[in-house]
């Protein structure tokens, strides 16, 4: 008996049965998928909501212009961030080589998006800090007050939950590509 | 009437589970090495698989697409968790693992050590022994790996060496 065949002998019999609650396996999976795209989509559509109603009281056209583009690239935002969930589900049934390149491509861009959501988060700050201000003056809002809590509060947490997200998010992105590329030389390797 | 495709993904999922269950999970064993993580990744790769049956269309086997979907998600998974473990240096050998008392635990205990023994190859080289150990010839290696035939040879031949190292060639 070879090498080869002793191995495969050996590793033939450490077969398991995959759980024999598969189907619950996928089920549950397709759940925390679902549940996590749902919380994304809230915190993006609450983000979008915010912005428009801060630009219904735009008080010059700088003002509007500038909530615009900031809503616009929220939404720019959501989408790309879907389009590089899809990209890399896509390339699973690619070759390894292929797929690594796509991991790659997804980390670099995932890198760029962080960046990009620093961006956003500062214009977003430009834009609703005089509405915040000239809000809370108009409307003699105390901190306390649950509408300063609303409009506010509610806002800058959500800020500052999606800045540190984007902190992660770059952090893990760069250690990943790191990986991969160490990876993808290991596969590109010639004999 | 055509199926739903959720039905036609769900009727594919178990066919898959039925045929290739044993093997998606040594797939599994080949990437992690605690019960957990190996859950976690089965749960990946079937969730990978369900998105990705409806997309075949038959270029390769069944049996390969089903190995490059497991195998590119067990690869994503231990980049994900940094599970990468590394080669021990040349001469190295796996330590024993812990005694078991009842001999019919021994078996286990060998696979284990084969198991861990894949773990510590370096990826290419562990991606292709799992495919060859699931029976696939190294043409199939080659079209799962994106790579020539020889540079498979090569990574075979590498990589039995570096198996017969780590195992401490015990037949011999």
């Amino acid at each position: 008996m070879s090498d080869w065949e002793q191995l495969q002998a050996e590793w033939q019999r450490a077969g398991e049965r995959a759980a024999a609650d598969a189907t619950q396996l996928i089920a549950k999976a397709r759940r925390g998928r679902l549940v996590h795209r749902l919380i994304e989509g809230a915190v993006a559509g609450a983000a979008l909501l915010i912005t428009a109603a801060a630009l219904r009281h735009a008080g010059n056209p700088f003002e509007a212009a500038l909530g615009l583009i900031v809503g616009i690239a929220i939404a720019a935002l959501w989408v790309q961030h879907g389009r590089l969930r899809v990209k890399e589900d896509g390339a699973v049934s690619e070759s390894s080589l292929m797929h690594l390149d796509v991991l790659a491509s997804v980390c670099r861009q995932q890198v760029r998006l962080a960046r990009f959501v620093r961006i956003v988060l500062g214009l977003e700050l430009v834009f609703l800090t005089p509405w915040w201000v000239i809000g809370s003056r108009i409307h003699h809002r105390t901190l306390l007050d649950p509408a300063f809590w609303l409009t506010v509060w509610l806002p800058a947490a959500g800020m500052v939950a999606v800045f540190v997200w984007s902190v992660r998010m770059r952090r893990r992105a760069r250690a990943e590509l790191a990986a991969v590329e160490r990876l993808r030389a290991e596969f590109e390797a010639s004999a | 009437m055509p199926v739903p495709t959720h039905e036609a993904a769900a009727a594919a999922i178990e066919r898959v589970i039925r045929d290739w269950g044993d093997m998606l999970a040594r797939v599994a064993w080949g990437y992690v090495a605690s019960a957990s993580d190996h859950d976690d990744l089965m749960q990946e790769i079937l969730l990978a698989l369900w998105r990705a049956l409806p997309r075949f269309r038959g270029e390769s086997s069944e049996r390969s697409f089903v190995l490059r979907v497991a195998h590119n998600r067990g690869i994503t998974f231990a980049v994900r968790r940094r599970r990468f473990e590394r080669l021990p240096d040349e001469g190295g050998q796996l330590p024993d693992p812990a005694p078991l008392a009842e001999e019919r635990l021994i078996d286990q205990q060998r696979r284990e050590r084969l198991f861990r023994g894949i773990r510590q190859l370096p990826e290419a080289q562990r991606e292709a022994v799992m495919l060859r150990l699931e029976g696939l010839s190294q043409r199939e290696i080659a079209d799962v790996q994106g790579t020539s035939e020889t540079n498979v040879g090569v990574r075979l031949t590498r990589a039995r060496q570096a198996l017969r190292r780590l195992l401490g060639e015990e037949e011999e």
